[in-house]
């Protein structure tokens, strides 16, 4: 179960993080680029990409340990 | 009420049918034959019931009901003949964008607000995303309806911060459908959950998301299933169907043990690299997990509420 919550937790942490930091940004993220395109879809399209391979490194790490540990 | 009670009476004729039929499967944890496998038939049944009632009163029952039952039904059909990959994964794509036309759809994002962008087309997406995310983490008895209810009310409880009541009373028709599929469902299962339960309970929370601006808190109360989600399509290579992913855990006198050979990560492959777990261990470890983000979600409400930021 712990490293479950330890993935779990830190995924939660990071989303939030990222929530705020877009909050600090806003003004920019408001930015219109073109046909009703504002700057804050491109930032949310990358960020669920960085989001994506945060938690693929993140579990990587957590199974890497657990199976180096059974060696 | 009337949700619970109507699942409840169709599981007592579905549950058996399914077994006259022979539409079984095997309970590979319990190496029993015979288990129905379709059972989220319950769920949906009960909340067809309770959206059909309160429809009268509340529009977006009519919406909710339309993709959810369209969903749920594609499961059913799955679950009794099969279909190919690519219709799992763009029929809900389709339904999330003549949604995304039908109805007025935002994206509000905690404590942030809106970029007043194009971030509502991008809402109606969690619809396909969260219905192949319930499909992909549903590995023990009881585990998705009973995250259902976790989540579903951690929805409830940020929807009642809003003032959203409407928004209030379809979650609590969902958290009875899934009741009334847990009944059935909990550990040791009398059956099976199906496509039908994963994508009908997927499609309706995640519709019921877009419909109420509650995208982003779906998300956060449903983190487990991102992960997981997330860390098989990295691992995996793309998108593909649960049958084609070799599984990263093997079972052993009814215990689940990691395999450290396969490059497949999964969150149950997380849960059992601190030691090898039987199935009501995983179910435990997955549900409090499931309990712990909802929980944390429907307190980050009540937080944004306290400072007066966007919720």
């Amino acid at each position: 179960m712990k490293r479950v919550l330890l993935l779990l937790f830190s995924s939660y942490a990071v989303l939030t993080a990222l929530f705020v930091i877009a909050s600090a940004l806003l003004p920019i993220l408001r930015k219109k680029i073109a046909a009703g395109f504002a700057v804050g879809d491109v930032a949310i399209v990358v960020a669920v990409f960085l989001y994506g391979l945060f938690i693929y490194i993140a579990g990587l790490l957590l199974i890497r340990a657990s199976c180096k540990d059974r060696r | 009420m009337a949700a619970f009670g109507a699942g409840v009476l169709f599981g007592m004729w579905w549950v058996p049918y399914q077994k006259r039929r022979g539409i079984t499967s095997r309970d590979i944890y319990k190496g029993v034959d015979g288990v129905p496998r379709a059972g989220g038939l319950i769920a949906l049944v009960a909340a067809a019931v309770g959206y059909g009632i309160i429809s009268a009163s509340v529009w977006a029952a009519v919406p909710l009901l339309v993709v959810a039952l369209a969903v749920g039904l594609l499961g059913l059909v799955d679950d009794l003949r099969g279909v190919h990959e690519y219709a799992r994964v763009l029929f809900p794509v389709l339904l999330a964008f003549v949604l995304a036309r039908a109805v007025d759809v935002r994206l509000t994002i905690p404590a942030v607000g809106l970029f007043y962008g194009a971030t509502g087309w991008l809402a109606v997406l969690a619809i396909p995303v969260m219905t192949n995310a319930f499909n992909m983490l549903d590995p023990v008895n009881g585990f998705l309806p009973a995250a259902n209810v976790a989540v579903a009310a951690s929805l409830a409880a940020v929807a009642a911060v809003r003032g959203q009541v409407d928004a209030v009373y379809l979650l609590m028709i969902h958290m009875a459908a899934s009741l009334a599929l847990y009944l059935y469902n909990k550990y040791p299962a009398k059956t099976f959950n199906g496509n039908v339960g994963s994508y009908f309970l997927g499609a309706g929370l995640s519709t019921l998301a877009v419909l109420y601006d509650l995208v982003p808190y779906l998300i956060l109360a449903g983190l487990p299933f991102v992960v997981n989600g997330a860390l098989i399509i990295f691992t995996s290579g793309g998108i593909k169907a649960r049958e084609k992913i070799a599984r990263p855990t093997y079972l052993r006198d009814g215990v689940v043990y990691q395999d450290c050979s396969s490059p497949i990560i999964s969150l149950v492959r997380v849960a059992v690299s601190d030691r090898p777990m039987g199935e009501y261990d995983v179910f435990k470890t997955l549900t409090v997990a499931v309990a712990a983000s909802s929980a944390l979600t429907a307190a980050l409400a009540f937080f944004l509420r306290l400072l007066n930021m966007p919720i």
